[in-house]
Formats: structure tokens, C-alpha cells, sequence
């Protein structure tokens, strides 16, 4: 039974017994399969990375079922096609649209927050209220109090976000990057690359001779497209799982790998051990590739700079010893150098030797390349050492390190799993180095692979886009790294976009003081927590509003789930929470936060309205969907919520006679006039969606000449180009027909600078904040006991079961699971603990504390307890859910502001939210 | 088995507390598993064998007419009422009357090809009784019949059961016996224990046609 | 033997236990009231119970001699019941946080009962010691056997298996609900409807097949994991994979049907030994715990597999990998490659 089938009965028991017409029970069969139309749709606004097509089914006025529409074209005969992109979830989200924890009606919460106790008010009602707040607001403390968070979980590339972020930038709110705040932030490739997630087409992976799969587990997440590597296998590929537990994705790989918990660094670092004493790096891409040339100076442990050494030298030029005319040689393409080339012509950069050098005030200092520092580095990590720590015997690390060395590609499936712990910049550093060494990022079928977008147009304003693509539009294609400086210093100037989680920690005190415990930390920083903050927000950061001691006061957000995911929601919610006077979500489906929030209103679901799907490069389609139905009940599409907020903020601005106001940066809003300018002068209004959608196609690259209306027909549209460099586009390289797509030819193939300060794939760097932490150069240090003195290391990951909570509640697949959350824990630790199969434990440590059922499972390993993501709170006792022991150390390295690829802008540099290798303990509950 | 005459109304006959009854002959009938080998398949005879079935012995069974239609009230013991199945491993309990619609027609098996029985079928599930046509296992013909009724209580560990038919013959659906006053025919009976999984041959019956016979 | 019998591949070593199949024939054909706990397809991990839960202790099937066996029938809590949610409590009836969502055994008659099984209950547990640890997937449906012991069971004759592909149906018309056939089945692919009193089971989507369109639960397979044809169509790969290379053998062959559904056999990363080296010389998967599963046959196809591996590491081709790795989507289910979504299927005018 499912909530559409049930529907469909009803429907034809109403019409007076539908069966009869059927001659016999095959008829009935035959009859049961049939439709009225067929719509193309997709998982339209779920924050799911693989975007796929489906076939809705449509019959008597009811999406009665889904089916993928395998559509996509083989690239080439030698890799296989991606049909049939989906999974379990995305083909029943016609059970969930239906199913009984849908939003009918605007509810206004008529009793505590969280009590449960709603009242149906129209919309006229719902946004009057809302924008009366909105309009207090910008008067008294300005729109910057106005705090607005898109998400990730309920988010689109068209028309939804778009027309949100059109209102919300009138307003003026302070925009919430979430990026981090959902732990998905690949701060160690930042670091390293200046830029973060990387890939390119999943048909790109059967390319690979060797896959690393490695702190991601792509059978849970990557349904649609891991085929692709285990199909690689079949080619002759080797698949090689690094986890600590036995997982789905181990199960079908060559070797399995099983690092204790949070020593992935030491493991990495081990291989590039080996492969450096074997000689099996590959030096010439070393050479150009990365700032391992680079002279380091040995009194001050910093890179040699032009300003030590010359008068109004600069900051950004550094320095090789060429070892073809014996001297000291400028590192071409470097950020101070005028041409973004890392050829290195004749110059034969030296890795090894000391060399020495005049500074300005004629001190003489020793120099040697940042490799030789390396190597001291390395030294450190012999197998043996490595197996010490890891676990992992040292025959196995030296056998992968050759296989990864010798294999002419070799691909590491990194996914954003090791982004949630704290010290993942460490391992995902050392995992980019191992890659480096080998020569394999910036090549087909190799390097780390963390995703990509397409760059489609996030706008559907035509004078707006145009006219800055027709003022910037360079003959050339412009330089990553001109892009990535002028997208920080535009936004530093003029957008309130704030990270999330220096934000929880300005503005929510109970948040604060759990990042403030100083055991929570890493022991190698010798200040108090609180110093490295405060230096980060005098030093202007991490741009964090309100500011100037104003407080966010009402709460707009998309039907993301923060209570859900933000750290620690019990004292959040005691605080932040408690101080917002209005708190308003539209969403399709009740979530804990809705639960939470006073106002919610009904958005329609994903197959009630049009929208371009996330847009990320695993297929080379962008996959749209079409309204199949009137939205569901009061509901309406995001599109229209946002021009009825827009026209009722503008006609109450009349009515109470509102002046302009200005936001932080000087602008001037003038609600008065807020619809018109929503509406781009009268071009769009409620019932446009489609319309926008048309402007949008026209904008975007990606699309080539397509149109919106022909992707409708379609369900996607194969792209014909990138798109090109944008915030969140990642993939660097050309779409060529019939070939599959990999990430950062422009900057291996072209050899174009890199956007970091050396303009090379950077490994050592001379921050002082990180040469006060020992981390210049990829390390491994132990996840800091961040939840107190407890013997269990709690992991996680992405569940096979949803996309983030949106699933999590939904009966039919809750049958196929407990019902119920459960965690993983060793059969070891459980007996320990007199735990048997399903009894209730109390999870704990010095945070707080949640019950679950355990799973007893020889897979995973002892010492480990997996919780997989996103239960919703009101799933446990007293909604009490898995972060309440999570108090999200966020770490500090990583608010440094001041050093190229370290600058913040949205979705760069920042700190994370840490939701892995919390320590806790395990008691049962009689 | 006769059938005597009433003067009371359908109503008051389809009342196993009915007055009516208390004046009715009974007629003990002796009740036996249908035996194994006939079962009409290999797995059932695999399966049942050493897992006794049929066990209800015997049955108590008046019969009356009142000139428009005709109810045999049928008594027997069973401790479990199984009215309807709460999981899908159980089974309900049941009960037949049976005819033969040609003379010689076989009560075992329930009738022969060419050679078919006639079956007025109980289950506690059901809202009211059907009309079967068999000619051998396997090969029943259900029909809805709105001339069959039933009444029945379980009580003190004993089903007590009331099947009744109109005895007009129109619109009888193919395959019905024909009874009338002072007519005669033979009978059979058969019960089904829901509890002890029984269903299709697996069931207690009478062995053999008993003479029936309708008061003019 | 039919004329001609339809027949399924399961690769496992792509199979992600995602239960894609599963909910396409649940969407499908059991949304209806009286198949809430109904899956006519289902993905289990093994080592595990099954479902519904120890099916391979319940019975069924022949033996040796062709003789039926006796079978059990298994209970809704065997096959796992179809919980009720208390969305409304917990959204709207003003308890705050006293009440939270959670399963409630929909044969409690609305006492707080916990489940404690479910179809999918013990997935990703498996078995071993850490790290010596194992488990796969293993997707069942009806294996539409040659010889089908629900057929022979029952006695209404309700029953058939097609002459023209070898589909075994049963006729909702005859059932009479005796379910002799779910107890006879030995790989316990037989539901029971309580609202229509009948059996029902995987129809191999013949609606569709007769349209051209492979079945629900192959189509939408993200891992390309089920190969589709007839058995004596020497070109599908059905053919070569069952019958050329013999890759691909039944499930408990001892259950004596001549199942139609087919498995590649799971191969698994080395165990390690008692000083945490790989260890290949012994399998992570006990080859007696596959053998019981897939009977003799596993070993001389695990052993065709890997050498066929090997060919490709070396560099060289094979039929066998180019198969399994199904470069082109459709040619997994020849000839069924008509696209549902340009069908039109208006339904009938009452
Ligand atoms: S057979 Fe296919 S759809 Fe089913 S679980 Fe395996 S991979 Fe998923
Ligand atoms: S698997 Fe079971 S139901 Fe299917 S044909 Fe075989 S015996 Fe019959
Ligand atoms: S063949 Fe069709 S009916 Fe059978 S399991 Fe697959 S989807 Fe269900």
C-alpha cells in the first residue's frame, strides 16, 4: 500500500467499483497500469546531489507512481550509459507527498513552541503578520536583524531559490551560508586548492584503475551512479574501501582498508612515506604542480618572500633554486606574478638542498625546498609508525602505495564525509598530497572526486546577468583566480551573507561556551578558544551580522531543518532560538524545526511545481521537472510564496506609511516600492514560475541553446558546456562530445594558476596560526575528545534511507527499515555493555544525551558507534535527537581570513560543523 | 433424515434459540477425517501426514421445512471460535451440507466429473452462506445465492449453526438441488476447524449420503 | 518444461541493496488495501534471516526424489508487518515533546506495541568477527520455477505456469486463499491478501511484457543489477551468463523447482589474519555458508569469474566482464527495451 495507491482506491471504490469494467483478474492487471499522462519530473528542490529524471505517472489527478526516465546517452562505447539514474527514495516520493506529514495549511502556533498546538489561519493572515515583523524589524534595527537561511535541505536552482533570494536581498537580511553549517565544507582542499568540491561526469570513474573509496561510502549515497566503479572493476579496475566498519560499500570493493577511527591522515601520509623513499613520485608534475619547490626559510619556518629580500619586494612572489642556471629563480605563476602560468620553461626547480640567501637587512638564512620539509614530515609516518596508529598493517599501506603509485590512474572517491571531522583538513591535505605525488589529480579518470556543479544561472534577471556578462564578457576565458578575488572582494563590500556556525557562536551564547570548553580542542593551540574568535571577528574575518551588539530577531527559512542539524539544538534553542520573536518556515512536510516555529506555510511539493534540479555534474543533463499537479491542498510553489510576501510587504509598507531604510553597507531599501522591484517592474508575478524558468535557460550556459519548455518535454537536456568558473563550480575543464568530463585540466593540462597565494597545489602553509598548530604541512593529529572523557567514538554518515529528514519520517520506507532510529554498535562494545539487538541505550557525554535502539553489527568496529544522518528529534524520546551530544568544536585554523585561499566568501573558507568522532558513552535503559 | 413440517415463519426458524428447534428431531451424525490418500494433492498429503486433522467427531443435526423453505440447524463442538483471522497463517472454521445432484454421485471428493454435488457453504467469515457446485476437489463453482441464509452463536464450546434455503427453484444458480415438499434426496455434512489450519479436503465428513427425506 | 521460459540474472556483486526494486513493485502492484506488508520483491542482507524470517527453515519445495515437503506458514510478523505511524499525536494534537513518532504493531488493536521484526530488520548486520566481518545482498522474488511446488500444491488448480514464457501466475479468480502454495513455496515468495482472501505474489509484470516493457523491478535497477530474457535465446545475455559461462546458478537448487531467477555470486575483499595481514589464501565469505546458499555450482563459478577478472586486470578483454558491466543499458533485457514513458495507456472506460 502506498498513500497514492490508497488514494486511487478510494477514488474508484467513489466511482462505484472501478474493477468491474475488467473481464477477468488479468484485466484487472493490465488495468491497474495505465496512466493519463506522463510528466517529467524530478527530486526537484531536495538537496540530493544526483539529479535524476523520472517518468511521473499521472492518473485521475493523483502522481501515482514513479519510474526513472532512462534517458541519458552512453558518452562514448567505451564507458557505460547511466541509465537508469534513481533510487528507492526519489520513486516514492509520490507515497510522501501524500502521506500524512504533508503541510496543508498556513498553521500559526497557538501554544508553547514545540507543543504541538496550531491554528489554520488563511495566507492573507500568515504573511500580514509576517511582514508587520519584517517592517518593525528594518525600522528599528535594521534588515541585517532579519536572518534568512535557505537551506541546504529544500533548495532548487530555479525558480524557487532565486525568486527567495530576490526578496530576501530588497529586504536586506543577513543570508546564512550553510555550506559548513552542514558540514559539507572540504576544508582541507580549500587549503590546498583554493577552491573546494571537485569533479566531474560519474562516467569518468569507470576510467579509473584503481579507486580509492575513501571516507565516503557511495553505496548509501551515490545509488545512481556508483554502478560506474564497481562496473570499473569488472574492467579491471581495483576498488579499495578505507573505512573503519565493514560497509555496503566494502562489501563489493577488492580490498577493504580499515583505518581506526580518525586516522585517515596517518594512513595517507604512511603511503606518500613509501612512495617518496621508493621513488615513486612523479617529480616533474611535482615540480610545477606544487609549491614543494618552493624555498622555506629555516629561522622563520615562512616561504622566502620578494619582500625579504628586495625593497617594495612583494608578498606573494616566491622563490626556486633552479637547478639548470644554479640560482635563485622566481616561481612563475605565483599570486604576485602578473601571468597566472605555472609553465616552468627551462627552470629545473631543485627539491632537495640548502641553499642560502640575503635578506634585505643583509642577514644571511639558510633556504631549502618545502619538499625537504616534507620529507622530515614523512619521516614520521613510516608503515610501521602509520600501522601503530592506524591499525593498518604496514605491509598493506606499502602494497597500496605502490598500487596507487604505479596505477595510471588512480581515483579517490572522497565524498564530504571526511568534512564533518575536526581535523579533516589534515586528511583530506594529506590525501591530495598522496594524489600529487602520484601525478593523478587533473587527469582522466583520476584525482579526488567531491562533486561539482554546472554553472547555471542563479537569476532570472535578465538586465542583471546580461548586463554584467556583456560588461565583463572577456575574449578569453577569465583566470580562476581573477574570478575567486573578485567574487571575495565583491561580496566582502556588499553582502551580509554570514557562516553559520561564527555565527551560532556570536550570537548564541549556549553554543558558545560548549565551543569555549577548552578540552573540546586541539591541545597543539595554546590560547583560550574564545582569542582565536575574538581575533577573527576584529580582524573583520569572518563577516558575521547583525553586528554592533544587534541581535537576529526573526527567523525566515526554507524548510531546511536547522534544529536538526545545528549542534547542540538544546541550548540553541534556549538561546538564539528563544531570542528570535518570530520564527516563519515554508516547507512541504512537518520537520522538527517546523515543529519549533510559529509560523509555517504550506509549500507544494516537488511534482506540484516547476524547477531545475541541483545542477551537479555526476550526469551531464540538467534535469528539470514539471508540474504534474495543482499543488496539494493551500499549498503554493516558493515562487509564488515570495510575490505574495513581496506585494503584502509593499502594501503594508503603504498602509503604515514606512520611510526608507538603510541596511549595514549604506544601501537604501524602500519597502514601499518592494513588489515592483521584486517583480522586476511588473515582468513577473504570482503564476510566473515558468516563466522565470525561461529567462534562466536563456541565461545559462550549461544548456547550450535549449529551452525551458524543451527540458520539460524532455526531463533533461545533455549540457554542452560548463558554464565556466563560479561559486560553486568546481569542474575546470571543457565539455568535449563523447568524452567523459574530469576536474582541473585548466589548471593541469593548461597549467593556469591555481587560486591559492603560491598558485600551485599548496602543502605547505606559512600562516602563522598554522605554524603555531605544527600543521605548515599535512599532519595527523587524534580527533580532541570533544564531549568529554568517554570511551566510544561516535561516526556517521549519509543513510541509504534519505536525503537528509526529508524521507526519514516516511511509512513506507520506514517498513523496509526499524521504524525507529537506530545506531550501529560492535557486537563487542554491546556485550560490554549487556546490550542485546534492539534494546533502548541512553547515548551520552558531557553535552547531553538521546536514546536509541542499538543494531548489533560485526561490521562495525569496536570502539566505533555509527549513527547514520538525519532522524528527525521528534523521532526520540522527548525529541531529544543525535546532535544532543554533539557540541561541534568548530576549529580555528579555519577562521583564518587573511591568506589568499583562506579569505572568506560564501561557500569558501570557514568553519564547519564537526558532527564526527564525538566521544560518548552507551548505557542501556531498563 | 427427516425433514418435518412447521408452521413458523423463515424468521423464527433462521433463530438457533428459536422454540421451534427444541421440538426437532436430532440426529447424531458421525463425522470423520476425509482420509489422506484422497487429498488432492501431493503436498497436502505430504504435509498432513502425521498432523492429524478433522477431528470433530461428530454433529448434531435437526433439519425442518416450512413449506417454503428448508434449515438444518447443525450443532458440534469446538472450543476456538474463529469468526475471522487476525494473521494470514490463520483460517476460519466452516461448515457444508452437502447433496448429491445425481444419484450415485461420490460424497467423498465432493462429486466426480459428470457426476456433481451440490454444497451449501458456512464461514464464520462470511456474511452469509454460498452455494457451491462441485464436481470433484478442485473444481468448485462458488456462486452468491440470495436465497441461502444462516444464523449462527457460538455458546458453552458448541458452533450452532442454521443453514437455510428457499426452496423455490427460480433463480437458483446452476448446479442447485432441487427440494421440495415430500421430496427425497440424500445428505452430507462436513466441518472445518479454523484452528487446526484446515481448509479445502482438510476437514471432518460425513462418510456416507444419509437418506433425506421432506415432509409433504 | 514450457515452450519458453523468461528468466532473471542477479549480478550481486553490483547489487547495493538499495531496494529500488522494491518499492517499483510496491508502487507498482501492491499499493492497494490488503498488501501494506506486502514485497513481492525484497533485498535481503546475508548472512540473515530472510524474509519472511528463517525462510530457509520453513520447508517447501522437493527433495531429491521429487516428493513435496512439507512447509510452513509463515505469519505477517514473519514476513514483517506494515507498522503504523503516529504522525497526528506527535504533529498536531498539542503533546510537545511527552510523544514522538514511532512504529506501532498494526495488530496490537492500537496498543503501544514495538516491533520486533521487519522485512529488512537485520540489514548491514551480516556475520563474522570483526574484522573478519561479511554480508551482501540478495534480492528474491518469485523465481517463476520450471517445476513450481505453489503450483503442484495447490488444489484448485489456481495455479499455471505459461506455455509461452514460463510465467507462473495465480488466478486471483480461482484462489480461494487455502495458501498451501506459501507454504509449499520453498523460497517463501507468497503473500496472502486478507482483504481479498487470496494469494498473490510477483506477476513478473506481465502487464507490462506484453506491451514490450521489461519489468518494473529490472527497469528501475540503479545498480544494473537484473538481466532479463528468455532462457534459449542464445544472444541474451540471460543465455550466455546461465547457460555459455555458467556464472550465473539458482538459489538453493536442493529446493528441487528449477528456479528461474538466477545469481552471480558474491565475491567479497580478502579476511585478514591474526596479525591484521590481508589474507588471501582464505576466503571472508565461508565457501561452505555460499554452498549452502547456491549448492556446488558456486564454486566452479566463482572460480570462472575470477579468472575472468583477472584477464581484464591484465589488460585483456572478456565476454563475461563485458557483459556483467552492461555498457549498454538496454541490451540487459532484450527484448523488452520499449520506454513506459512514451506508452500511452489511457484506462478503460467503465
Ligand atoms: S537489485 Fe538493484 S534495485 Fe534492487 S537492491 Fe540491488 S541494486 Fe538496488
Ligand atoms: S518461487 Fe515459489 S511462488 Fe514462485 S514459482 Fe517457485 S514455488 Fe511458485
Ligand atoms: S517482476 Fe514485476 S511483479 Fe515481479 S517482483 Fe519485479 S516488479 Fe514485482
Amino acid at each position: 500500500m502506498t498513500e497514492a495507491g490508497l488514494l486511487l482506491h478510494a477514488l474508484a471504490e467513489k466511482k462505484g467499483g472501478g474493477s468491474e469494467s475488467y473481464g477477468s483478474w488479468e484485466d484487472l492487471y493490465r488495468g491497474k497500469w495505465t496512466w493519463d499522462r506522463v510528466v517529467k519530473g524530478t527530486c526537484n528542490r531536495a538537496d540530493c546531489i544526483a539529479a535524476c529524471s523520472l517518468d511521473l505517472f499521472v492518473k485521475d489527478g493523483i502522481v501515482w507512481r514513479e519510474e526513472q526516465n532512462a534517458i541519458y546517452d552512453q558518452t562514448n562505447e567505451a564507458v557505460p550509459d547511466f541509465n537508469p539514474r534513481g533510487c528507492q527514495k526519489g520513486i516514492c516520493y509520490s507515497d510522501l507527498m501524500y502521506d500524512a506529514s504533508r503541510i496543508k495549511y498556513p498553521l500559526r502556533r497557538v501554544g508553547e513552541r514545540g507543543s504541538g498546538k496550531w491554528e489554520r489561519i488563511s495566507w492573507d493572515e500568515a504573511l500580514t503578520e509576517i511582514s508587520d515583523k519584517v517592517l518593525d524589524v528594518c525600522k528599528e534595527d535594521g534588515p541585517e536583524s532579519i536572518i534568512y537561511d535557505f537551506g541546504t535541505t529544500n533548495i532548487d536552482f530555479g525558480p524557487g531559490t532565486p525568486a527567495e533570494q530576490q526578496l530576501t536581498r530588497l529586504i536586506g537580511t543577513t543570508s546564512l551560508d550553510e555550506w559548513a553549517g552542514v558540514g559539507d565544507l572540504p576544508m582541507g582542499a580549500i587549503q590546498t586548492w583554493g577552491l573546494f568540491n571537485a569533479d566531474g561526469t560519474s562516467d569518468d570513474w569507470f576510467n579509473a584503475d584503481t579507486i580509492l573509496v575513501w571516507l565516503g561510502n557511495p553505496v548509501y549515497t551515490r545509488v545512481p551512479d556508483v554502478h560506474f566503479m564497481f562496473e570499473a572493476r569488472y574492467k579491471g579496475a581495483e576498488v579499495v574501501t578505507i573505512a573503519p566498519d565493514y560497509n555496503a560499500t566494502v562489501v563489493h570493493s577488492d580490498l577493504w582498508v580499515n583505518p581506526r577511527v580518525g586516522t585517515d591522515a596517518a594512513l595517507a601520509l604512511a603511503m606518500c612515506n613509501v612512495i617518496v623513499e621508493e621513488g615513486l613520485q612523479k617529480d616533474r608534475y611535482v615540480q610545477e604542480q606544487t609549491d614543494l619547490p618552493f624555498l622555506v626559510r629555516e629561522d622563520a619556518g615562512r616561504f622566502l618572500r620578494q619582500s625579504d629580500i628586495a625593497k617594495d619586494g612583494k608578498d606573494d612572489v616566491f622563490y626556486v633554486w633552479d637547478l639548470a642556471t644554479k640560482s635563485l629563480q622566481e616561481a612563475p605563476g605565483t599570486m604576485g606574478q602578473p601571468d597566472a602560468s605555472l609553465d616552468l620553461g627551462d627552470l629545473d626547480p631543485a627539491m632537495e638542498g640548502d641553499f642560502e640567501v640575503e635578506l634585505l637587512d643583509g642577514r644571511k638564512v639558510t633556504v631549502r625546498p618545502a619538499f625537504l620539509a616534507l620529507k622530515k614530515r614523512l619521516d614520521e609516518y613510516t608503515p610501521e609508525r602509520a600501522a601503530e596508529i592506524t591499525g593498518v598493517a604496514a605491509s598493506t599501506i606499502r602494497r597500496l602505495a605502490r598500487r596507487v603509485a604505479e596505477s595510471p590512474a588512480t581515483l579517490i572517491f572522497c565524498s564530504w564525509g571526511a568534512c564533518k571531522h575536526y581535523h579533516m583538513d589534515l586528511v583530506q591535505r594529506s590525501i591530495i598530497l598522496l594524489l600529487a605525488l602520484t601525478g593523478n589529480t587533473g587527469k582522466r579518470g583520476a584525482g579526488m572526486r567531491i562533486g561539482a556543479w554546472w554553472n547555471m544561472s542563479l537569476s532570472y534577471d535578465k538586465a542583471g546577468v546580461g548586463a554584467l556578462a556583456a560588461a565583463g564578457a572577456p575574449a578569453e576565458r577569465p583566470k580562476v583566480r581573477d574570478l575567486e578575488n573578485l567574487m571575495k572582494t565583491l561580496m566582502k563590500a556588499n553582502s551580509s551573507i554570514s557562516p553559520t556556525m561564527p555565527f551560532l557562536y556570536k550570537h548564541d551564547k549556549g553554543y558558545a561556551k560548549l565551543v569555549d570548553t577548552p578540552g573540546y580542542h586541539d591541545p597543539d593551540l595554546k590560547r583560550p578558544i574564545s582569542e582565536y574568535m575574538q581575533e577573527a571577528f576584529d580582524k573583520d574575518w569572518m563577516p558575521v551580522y547583525p553586528r554592533d551588539g544587534k541581535s537576529p530577531r526573526v527567523f525566515l527559512y526554507t524548510g531546511m531543518n536547522p534544529l536538526r542539524r545545528w549542534p547542540a539544538p538544546d541550548a540553541i534553542r534556549e538561546n538564539l532560538w528563544a531570542n528570535f520573536e518570530l520564527i516563519v518556515t515554508w516547507d512541504f512536510r512537518m520537520s522538527s524545526s517546523g515543529m519549533y516555529s510559529d509560523i509555517i506555510l504550506p509549500a507544494a511539493g516537488w511534482h506540484e511545481k516547476s524547477g531545475v534540479k541541483f545542477t551537479q555534474s555526476y550526469v551531464p543533463y540538467i534535469c528539470v521537472g514539471e508540474q504534474a499537479v495543482e499543488p496539494l491542498y493551500e499549498s503554493k510553489n516558493e515562487f509564488d510564496i515570495m510575490a505574495k510576501l513581496a506585494a503584502t510587504l509593499e502594501r503594508r509598507a503603504k498602509e503604515r506609511e514606512e520611510a526608507p531604510y538603510k541596511d549595514v553597507f549604506g544601501n537604501e531599501h524602500d519597502p514601499t516600492d518592494i513588489a515592483r522591484l521584486w517583480s522586476l517592474d511588473g515582468e513577473f508575478g504570482e503564476g510566473d514560475a515558468e516563466k522565470a524558468l525561461d529567462v534562466q535557460f536563456e541565461l545559462s550556459d550549461p544548456v547550450g541553446d535549449a529551452t525551458w519548455a524543451e527540458a520539460a518535454e524532455k526531463g533533461a537536456v545533455r549540457v554542452t558546456s560548463t558554464g565556466g568558473y563560479g561559486p560553486i563550480t568546481a569542474i575546470t575543464n571543457e565539455v568535449e562530445e563523447g568524452e567523459t568530463l574530469y576536474p582541473f585540466a585548466w589548471f593541469v593540462r593548461d597549467k593556469e594558476s591555481w587560486p591559492t597565494l603560491t598558485g600551485r597545489q599548496q602543502f605547505y602553509i606559512d600562516h602563522p596560526w598554522f605554524l603555531e598548530a605544527g600543521e605548515e604541512l599535512p599532519t595527523h593529529k587524534e580527533a580532541p575528545p570533544a564531549g568529554g572523557d568517554y570511551p566510544l567514538r561516535m561516526t556517521g554518515g549519509h543513510t541509504r534511507w534519505s536525503i537528509h529528514a526529508i524521507w526519514r519520517s516516511n511509512r513506507t520506507l520506514l517498513r523496509l527499515q526499524r521504524g525507529e532510529p537506530v545506531m550501529y554498535i560492535s557486537t563487542q562494545d554491546a556485550a560490554a555493555r549487556g546490550l542485546d539487538d534492539h534494546d533502548l541505550a541512553l547515548v551520552h557525554n558531557d553535552v547531553g544525551g538521546f536514546k536509541v535502539r542499538v543494531k548489533l553489527a560485526p561490521s562495525v568496529q569496536p570502539g566505533q558507534v555509527v549513527m547514520y544522518h538525519a532522524w528527525e528529534p521528534y523521532q526520540f524520546e522527548q525529541w531529544s535527537g543525535q546532535q544532543a551530544v554533539n557540541p561541534s568544536p568548530l576549529k580555528p585554523l579555519h577562521l583564518v581570513g587573511d591568506y589568499v585561499q583562506l579569505s572568506y566568501r560564501f561557500a569558501l573558507a570557514q568553519p564547519s560543523n564537526i558532527s564526527r568522532a564525538m566521544t560518548v558513552e552507551l548505557t542501556k535503559v531498563e | 433424515m427427516r425433514v418435518g413440517r412447521v408452521d413458523t415463519r423463515d424468521e423464527e426458524l433462521l433463530s438457533p434459540e428459536s422454540t421451534a428447534w427444541q421440538e426437532a428431531a436430532v440426529n447424531e451424525v458421525v463425522l470423520s477425517p476425509t482420509p489422506l490418500e484422497l487429498q488432492p494433492t501431493d503436498y497436502i498429503r505430504v504435509s498432513r501426514n502425521g498432523r492429524p486433522y478433522g477431528a470433530v467427531s461428530s454433529m448434531r443435526v435437526s433439519a425442518l421445512h416450512n413449506g417454503d423453505s428448508v434449515f438444518f440447524h447443525l450443532v458440534w463442538q469446538d472450543d476456538s471460535e474463529d469468526r475471522a483471522i487476525k494473521d494470514i497463517n490463520q483460517f476460519v472454521d466452516g461448515a457444508a451440507v452437502m447433496f448429491p445432484i445425481v444419484e450415485d454421485a461420490p460424497l467423498i471428493g465432493m462429486g466426480i466429473q459428470g457426476k456433481p454435488v451440490n454444497v451449501w457453504m458456512w464461514r464464520a467469515d462470511w456474511e452469509r452462506p454460498k452455494n457451491v457446485a462441485a464436481e470433484g476437489m478442485g473444481t468448485t463453482q462458488r456462486r452468491d445465492d440470495p436465497a441461502l441464509s444462516s444464523a449462527v452463536r457460538h455458546a458453552d464450546g458448541n458452533w450452532d449453526l442454521i443453514v437455510g434455503r428457499s426452496l423455490e427453484e427460480r433463480d437458483a444458480p446452476p448446479g442447485t438441488i432441487a427440494l421440495a415438499p415430500g421430496a427425497a434426496s440424500k445428505i452430507g455434512f462436513a466441518v472445518w476447524q479454523g484452528s487446526e489450519q484446515e481448509r479445502a479436503g482438510l476437514k471432518a465428513f460425513s462418510p456416507a449420503w444419509q437418506d433425506l427425506e421432506l415432509d409433504a | 518444461m514450457t515452450e519458453r521460459q523468461l528468466a532473471f540474472v542477479f549480478d550481486l556483486n553490483k547489487c547495493l541493496g538499495c531496494q529500488t526494486c522494491t518499492i517499483s513493485c510496491k508502487t507498482l502492484w501492491t499499493d492497494q488495501p490488503g498488501m501494506e506488508y506486502m514485497w513481492w520483491n525484497i533485498v535481503n542482507t546475508m548472512p540473515g534471516r530472510g524474509t519472511p524470517r528463517d525462510r530457509d527453515q520453513m520447508g517447501g519445495g522437493f527433495d531429491a526424489e521429487g516428493r513435496a515437503q512439507a512447509g510452513v506458514l509463515p505469519s505477517a510478523k514473519d514476513f514483517g508487518e506494515a507498522w503504523d505511524f503516529n504522525y497526528d499525536e506527535v504533529f498536531y494534537e498539542g503533546k510537545g515533546q511527552s510523544a514522538h513518532l514511532h512504529p506501532r504493531s498494526p495488530s496490537a488493536n492500537g496498543k503501544d506495541e514495538a516491533p520486533e521484526w521487519g522485512p529488512n530488520w537485520d540489514e548491514d548486520q551480516g556475520a563474522g568477527d570483526y574484522p573478519n566481518s561479511y554480508y551482501f545482498y540478495l534480492p528474491t522474488i518469485c523465481m517463476h520455477c520450471t517445476d513450481p511446488a505453489c503450483l503442484a500444491a495447490c488444489p484448485r488448480q489456481a495455479i499455471s505456469k505459461r506455455e509461452e514464457d514460463g510465467i507462473v501466475l495465480i488466478d486471483e479468480d480461482r484462489c480461494d486463499g487455502y495458501r498451501f502454495c506459501m507454504e509449499a513455496c520453498p523460497y517463501k515468495r507468497i503473500y496472502f491478501n486478507p482483504d481479498r482472501f487470496i494469494s498473490q505474489k510477483c506477476v513478473m509484470c506481465f502487464a507490462r511484457l506484453e506491451q514490450g516493457v521489461a519489468p518494473a523491478c529490472v527497469r528501475q535497477c540503479p545498480g544494473r543489477v537484473r538481466h532479463f530474457g528468455y532462457l534459449d535465446d542464445e544472444e541474451s545475455d540471460i543465455f550466455k551468463l546461465v547457460k555459455t559461462w555458467k556464472v550465473a546458478i539458482p538459489l538453493h537448487p536442493e529446493f528441487g523447482t528449477q528456479p528461474n531467477v538466477y545469481y552471480v555470486p558474491p565475491l567479497a575483499p580478502p579476511r585478514f589474519d591474526e596479525n591484521g595481514e590481508i589474507d588471501e589464501e582464505n576466503p571472508r565469505i565461508p565457501m561452505d555458508y555460499l554452498r549452502s546458499l547456491f549448492g556446488p555450482a558456486v564454486d566452479q563459478s566463482l572460480a570462472t569469474l575470477k579468472l575472468e577478472m583477472e584477464k581484464t586486470r591484465q589488460g585483456e578483454k572478456s565476454e563475461l566482464t563485458d557483459i556483467l558491466i552492461a555498457y549498454k543499458w538496454q541490451n540487459m533485457f532484450i527484448p523488452f527495451v520499449e520506454d513506459p514513458g512514451e506508452l500511452s495507456r489511457p484506462a478503460p472506460k467503465s
